[in-house]
């Protein structure tokens, strides 16, 4: 394993510190809990708090700031936070109007989020509510598995409820109204073409052949619904746009933004090369898209690979995801 | 005999050791979830083991709280989660008994189980779990114990089997709770890591009640 890296149990710890050294105005880090939250002052409105395991970056960690979230809680490598830094995070960013968490459907972040609910509740307050975000068509929704996974769709939650709440103040009941229709509204699936590697492992974390795919791969390199021989890009891409439109599904007249993002091991050339295919595959479906995000929005540590998102569009969501937010990774 | 809170402390020190030294196995049987099974579990035990001087002050229930506490708030993913809810919720249970007897104790486990089981999203037998080790032993200790002939270390004789003929039989389950749930078929043929902590677990509970007997 030849990484940027120092010690494996220290990979969280220096990665937020460079966040904050980066933005010493905007972004705070409480080292000791690894809550990231925005040093910028605001009042009278929701926080709007994600958390889950590092190793998804930008997700979650760099998404604080001003229009999208006012804290994250980065737990250890692929594992949930803490239920104590959720704690602590809920009661740091609270500004009397409560706290709205903004979970992706893994037992372990949602089984934190709960017990720290409940111990929240207990000490009384702030109140918080929690909306579970899954949108990854890849894993059915059944009692046979955890339920879907909360992919990179989870990005337009986050900047949709987040500029809700910063623009229009909305309170915490709506925010939740308003996270479950976006949550309602967008579909993803991935595949990969290589595994991620994780420190504390130091190898791949499933072995894929040099002429094989696999499809609908979770986020945490856990291996996906089918493995498949290595197809042009055009094909992939077919099946992967195919697989999140027909699951909403999306029809001839939507106007839908997309998301083409890199798992973090693929250039942005080649995310670039998916997007023009996805692009026409729309085109030729007579799916109107507005507005696209490409490049590294939620990833699996160094794993190549693409996952693509569709958000089906309305007034307000229009609206809401091009108000500006001021966050870490602003490109210039 | 040793007083019960101190044959706790040595079951927790034992649990902790074993379970650090468990660390890369239970990593290589984490690849179907995330791999991070392992690392974290290490560093909560490694944590409990930085408190044992406080732990050694403490009564039953309280030792309890501390390594639960200890446990969620520094593993984090769904073991810290489980673990600590584990923990927690069986000192719940114990409250201010000082020295709890067997039905006692096979009373906080069940509360502590039943916890577990609703945090994991209604987590069953068979879904390929801890629960699949933890359940038939605390169901082996309940059935023991009704006989009313059994011996607090024939209790643990026997839930230590039944943990480890559970944990065996998820070697050919498909995990339908967890990570590992989404991979379907391809979870067969492996432990599930979560079952193994149990197995160790109550295998040091047994080793300790046999050198303090």
């Amino acid at each position: 394993m030849k990484k940027i890296i120092n010690k494996p149990d220290d990979f969280v710890g220096e990665m937020l510190k460079g966040l904050e050294l980066s933005n010493p105005e905007k972004i705070g880090v409480i080292y000791d809990k690894r809550i990231v939250y925005r040093k910028d002052p605001y009042l009278n409105k929701v926080a709007i708090i994600s958390g889950s395991g590092s190793g998804h970056e930008p997700d979650q960690a760099f998404y604080v700031g001003r229009g999208m979230l006012d804290a994250a809680c980065a737990g250890p490598v692929f594992a949930a936070p803490t239920l104590d830094a959720i704690v602590d995070a809920a009661r740091l960013v609270d500004r009397g109007r409560g706290v709205l968490f903004l979970v992706k459907n893994y037992t372990g972040d949602r089984a934190n989020f709960e017990m720290a609910s409940e111990m929240l509740e207990f000490e009384g307050g702030p109140v918080v509510d929690t909306m579970i975000i899954n949108d990854d068509v890849a894993v059915k929704d059944s009692t046979w598995t955890a339920g879907r996974r909360g992919v990179a769709g989870a990005m337009f939650v986050y900047k949709i409820v987040g500029a809700k709440s910063e623009e229009e103040g909305a309170d915490l009941s709506s925010l939740k109204k308003l996270a479950i229709q976006v949550n309602d509204n967008v579909r993803s699936m991935g595949f990969a073409l290589k595994s991620c590697t994780t420190p504390a492992k130091g190898s791949p974390t499933f072995d894929l052949g040099e002429d094989e795919i696999e499809l609908g791969v979770g986020l945490h390199g856990e291996p996906g619904r089918q493995r498949v021989k290595f197809m042009p890009a055009d094909e992939t891409v077919k099946i992967i746009t195919d697989a999140v439109l027909e699951d909403l599904p999306f029809i001839s007249g939507d106007e839908v933004a997309i998301m083409i993002n890199g798992l973090g091991g693929t250039p942005v050339g080649e995310l670039y090369i998916a997007a023009g295919i996805a692009h026409s595959i729309l085109k030729n479906k007579k799916i109107k898209v507005s507005k696209t995000y490409v490049n590294n929005f939620c990833t699996s540590l160094d794993m190549e690979g693409c996952s693509i998102s569709i958000l089906r569009l309305n007034e307000e969501f229009k609206r809401l995801l091009v108000s500006t937010c001021d966050i870490p990774i602003r490109y210039f | 005999m040793a007083a019960q809170k101190d044959i706790l402390t040595g079951v927790i020190d034992l649990i902790s050791k074993k379970l650090i030294e468990a660390e890369k196995t239970l990593t290589e049987l984490d690849s179907m979830g995330d791999a991070d099974c392992g690392s974290g579990i290490r560093r909560g035990f490694e944590a409990v083991l930085n408190a044992s001087d406080e732990i050694k002050g403490l009564d039953v229930s309280d030792i309890l709280k501390k390594v639960g506490f200890t446990l969620a708030y520094t593993i984090g993913g769904t073991s810290g989660a489980m673990l600590g809810t584990g923990f927690i919720e069986t000192a719940k249970s114990i409250g201010d008994n000082k020295n709890p007897q067997p039905a006692d104790w096979i009373k906080a486990l069940n509360s502590a189980l039943a916890v577990i089981k609703r945090r994991g999203g209604n987590t069953q037998v068979k879904d390929k779990t801890l629960v699949d080790a933890l359940e038939p032993a605390i169901a082996t200790m309940q059935a023991l114990q009704e006989t009313g002939q059994a011996t607090m270390l024939q209790l643990l004789e026997g839930a230590y089997a039944a943990a480890k003929e559970g944990s065996d039989r998820t070697i050919d389950m498909i995990a339908r709770k967890g990570r590992a749930s989404y991979v379907g078929e391809r979870s067969k043929g492996s432990r599930d890591p979560g079952s193994l902590v149990i197995v160790l677990m109550f295998e040091a509970a047994l080793e300790i009640y046999r050198r303090s007997n």
